[in-house]
């Protein structure tokens, strides 16, 4: 799975926020606000992705138990596909 | 196809269009048809047909291709440093400031109150679509032909001094937002571009209001009160502000 084109994340002070256009902006027009985890896993999402590579970056990357990590993949995964914004 | 050559932000653009009546629209930021030029954008008959989509109600060609100029314009100049803002602008003693919320809470009602309450110290920039330019030492507000319903504004720039979201409420209440608060209230009254270089453009404009420009949160009745007390944070005089924001306190106000 990845993230459809143009969803765009802007950083300012550790809060982060995805803005969608073109074809994304159709799907889901608006914007997500995110944490610096959620927003980690957006950006690798911007290549072919599964939810095991993304949990194994996310232990690569921060502190966090397997379960921890699989379950917050999960949590993001399903905010995305909600919006609209994977193609699988 | 007709074309005119117009100066907007600084930019020397020539425009191509389908329609008639785009030379009017413009009128006050027309240059000589045989100017030099920076950019040149072109208008298609379906760009027009592309704006009746997004756009609410029956509107006339004429004026959906403004749309699709401005939407045009805007994209390409983007890479140049230029955002357009929506929110209503405005220059007191020469120092740019924009009202800034969703339609229909208040922006022009509040710009309105200012010109009540300052007389002629105010002058309106643009009361709906002004651009911003980034330069390296300051950023200016310009005004554009796209200025609202009621066509306030005027062909000048100011230096960009302070944003005041509003919100409407029974008393009237200011506070400083956080860089973390400002970035989506920001984000959700900027153009973005379709384009993803031009967005990209656009977000690190964005980054920089939230680091350069103080902004504000005014929640707001329609009173002079009102008009006082954004007035009172915008321009600098925080004296008059504790942590949790003005409250109540008009007598000092008035006699500034």
């Amino acid at each position: 799975m990845k993230l459809l084109q143009g969803v765009l994340v802007s950083e300012v002070d550790g809060e982060y926020v995805a803005v969608t256009l073109g074809k994304a902006g159709k799907k889901f027009n608006g914007m997500i606000r995110m944490n610096g985890t959620a927003a980690f896993l957006v950006q690798r999402l911007q290549s072919e992705q599964s939810e095991e590579s993304l949990t194994q970056a996310l232990c690569e990357t921060y502190d966090v138990s397997a379960e921890e990590a699989a379950q917050n993949v999960r949590m993001v995964l399903d905010k995305l596909r909600g919006a609209g914004l994977l193609e699988e | 196809m007709q074309n005119v050559i117009c100066l907007f932000a600084g930019i020397k653009v020539k425009i191509n269009y389908p329609y008639p009546s785009f030379e009017r629209f413009a009128a006050e930021y027309l240059l000589p048809v045989d100017a030099a030029f920076d950019m040149e954008i072109t208008v298609s008959e379906a760009d027009v047909f592309c704006e009746r989509d997004g756009a609410e109600g029956h509107y006339s060609d004429a004026y959906l291709q403004t749309l699709a100029v401005y939407r045009k314009f805007c994209t390409a100049a983007a890479e140049r440093g230029v955002l357009l803002f929506h929110g209503s602008a405005l220059a007191m003693d020469g120092n740019a400031y924009i009202f800034s919320a969703p339609s229909g809470t208040g922006k022009s009602t509040h710009a309105a109150l200012w010109r009540k309450v300052f007389g002629n110290r105010v002058q309106m920039i643009n009361d709906d679509k002004p651009l911003l330019r980034f330069f390296e030492k300051e950023t200016l507000v310009y005004g554009t032909p796209w200025n609202g319903k009621h066509r306030l504004g005027g062909n000048f720039s100011a230096p960009l001094k302070g944003i005041c979201f509003l919100e409407r409420g029974q008393k009237n209440a200011v506070r400083a937002l956080t860089a973390r608060e400002s970035l989506t209230r920001l984000l959700s009254q900027c153009f973005l571009p379709d384009d993803e270089s031009a967005a990209q453009a656009v977000l690190s404009m964005v980054k920089e209001i939230v680091q350069k420009t103080p902004i504000w949160l005014l929640t707001c009745n329609i009173s002079e009160e009102a008009a006082r007390i954004s007035c009172a944070a915008l321009t600098g005089k925080r004296e008059w502000l504790s942590e949790e924001g003005i409250n109540g306190q008009t007598e000092e106000f008035t006699r500034e």
